[in-house]
């Protein structure tokens, strides 16, 4: 395989896997205080 | 450039702060530990603070290892073998030591955002941290055994293995093979660095920025939850960096513009993890301006990162790299 392809791939793979532990830690944060925030509009909140 | 420091300051600063990651894990288990048993949240955020702080440190204990181990090489009286296996152990506990600081910050990051210590992460950090003291206590008493024939042969030597057994999981000479021997290795390394200190530095600029004055649009809430794209980003540029430097350590250790960036990028860390945890700037809502102390955080955050980058930069100019 040429190099440059090579390192196209794992340079593309590094950055699908950044992405999907960025997106699992922040899919995870929880409301940022007690009441009723839900999953769902959390994201409006901050 | 005035000189940090040559060889053999390098050797002696790693004679000083060895004992750092050795005593530092032991103290921020014991204190988790405490935590634990008194239910204290407070204290399990100081614990995880400390962890934090002693996977920075540990990142200068283990290159001016490799500066202390080029010091050493020839002289009568010191086993190659043993340099060896203690350099094999303090590679594999610097990992266990990274990994762990990495899921201390996280848990931090998570207190900041909710309010209180989540179960899964504390506990994450808790397991890390016993296999991380065992893991530097078993490399610390390898290194005990390269220049130290008053222990020689004592009963306890046998505890946590002879320094001239196998140094463990990971062998620093093999990684420098297989980075020298694929070409496409370094490159493909070179190429993560750039995207690991863009994501970094992007993240940086945000954060900082909205604590400087700028983007006042944005609470501060709403930009720290950017933060462990930054430390991604950092996790990525210190694996490459990591494979560039047991590849080549010689081209480090004996390297100005390095001392200067390890000592900028231990400065940044320790702002990071005031960023993170920072009280005040937390409160910030949109268009409200941060207090001094704030403003001065995020501008020294990005001096100190632009510094880290010019430094990097810098390797081959100032230094004497490549």
């Amino acid at each position: 395989m040429p190099l440059t392809l090579t390192v196209a791939l794992i340079v593309l793979a590094v950055i699908v896997i950044v992405a999907i532990v960025g997106y699992w830690i922040d899919e995870a944060e929880e409301p940022l205080e007690r009441g009723e925030r839900t999953t769902d509009d959390r994201h409006h909140r901050v | 450039m005035p000189e940090l420091a040559n060889q053999a300051d390098l050797a002696h600063v790693h004679l000083l702060l060895n004992h750092f990651p050795t005593i530092g894990t032991i103290l921020g288990l014991g204190l988790l530990l405490l935590a634990f048993i008194r239910k204290n949240d407070h204290l399990k955020k100081v614990s995880l603070e400390v962890m934090f702080l002693i996977a920075l440190a540990t990142v200068p204990v283990y290159v001016s290892g490799q500066a202390a181990a080029e010091a050493l090489k020839g002289q009568s009286g010191v086993s190659m073998d043993a340099i060896t296996a203690h350099n094999d152990a303090a590679l594999g506990s610097f990992i266990m030591m990274e990994i762990t600081g990495f899921f201390a910050w996280l848990a931090l990051w998570r207190i900041r955002r909710i309010g209180r210590p989540t179960t899964g992460l504390t506990y994450t950090v808790l397991v890390l941290s016993v296999l991380t003291v065992a893991a530097v206590a078993r490399a610390a008493n390898m290194g005990g055994d390269i220049r130290h024939p008053e222990i020689e042969g004592g009963q306890y030597s046998g505890l946590f293995g002879q320094a001239a057994a196998s140094g463990g999981f990971i062998s620093a000479a093999a990684i420098k093979d297989f980075v020298l021997q694929h070409p496409w290795v370094w490159p493909t390394c070179e190429t993560l660095h750039f995207i690991g200190m863009s994501l970094m530095f992007g993240v940086l600029m945000i954060v900082n920025l909205r604590l400087v004055g700028w983007l006042r649009g944005m609470s501060f809430a709403s930009v720290h939850r950017l933060l462990p794209f930054g430390l991604m980003g950092f996790g990525i540029n210190f694996i490459t960096g990591m494979f560039f430097f047991i590849a080549a350590s010689e081209q480090y250790t004996q390297n100005v513009a390095f001392h200067y960036k390890v000592v900028l990028l231990m400065l940044a860390g320790v702002n990071y993890l005031v960023l993170t945890v920072y009280d005040e700037a937390w409160a910030l809502p949109a268009s409200a301006d941060a207090p001094l102390p704030g403003k001065l955080l995020g501008a020294s955050a990005l001096v100190l990162a632009v510094g880290v980058m010019y430094f990097g930069r810098m390797l081959p100019f100032i230094g004497n790299a490549f």
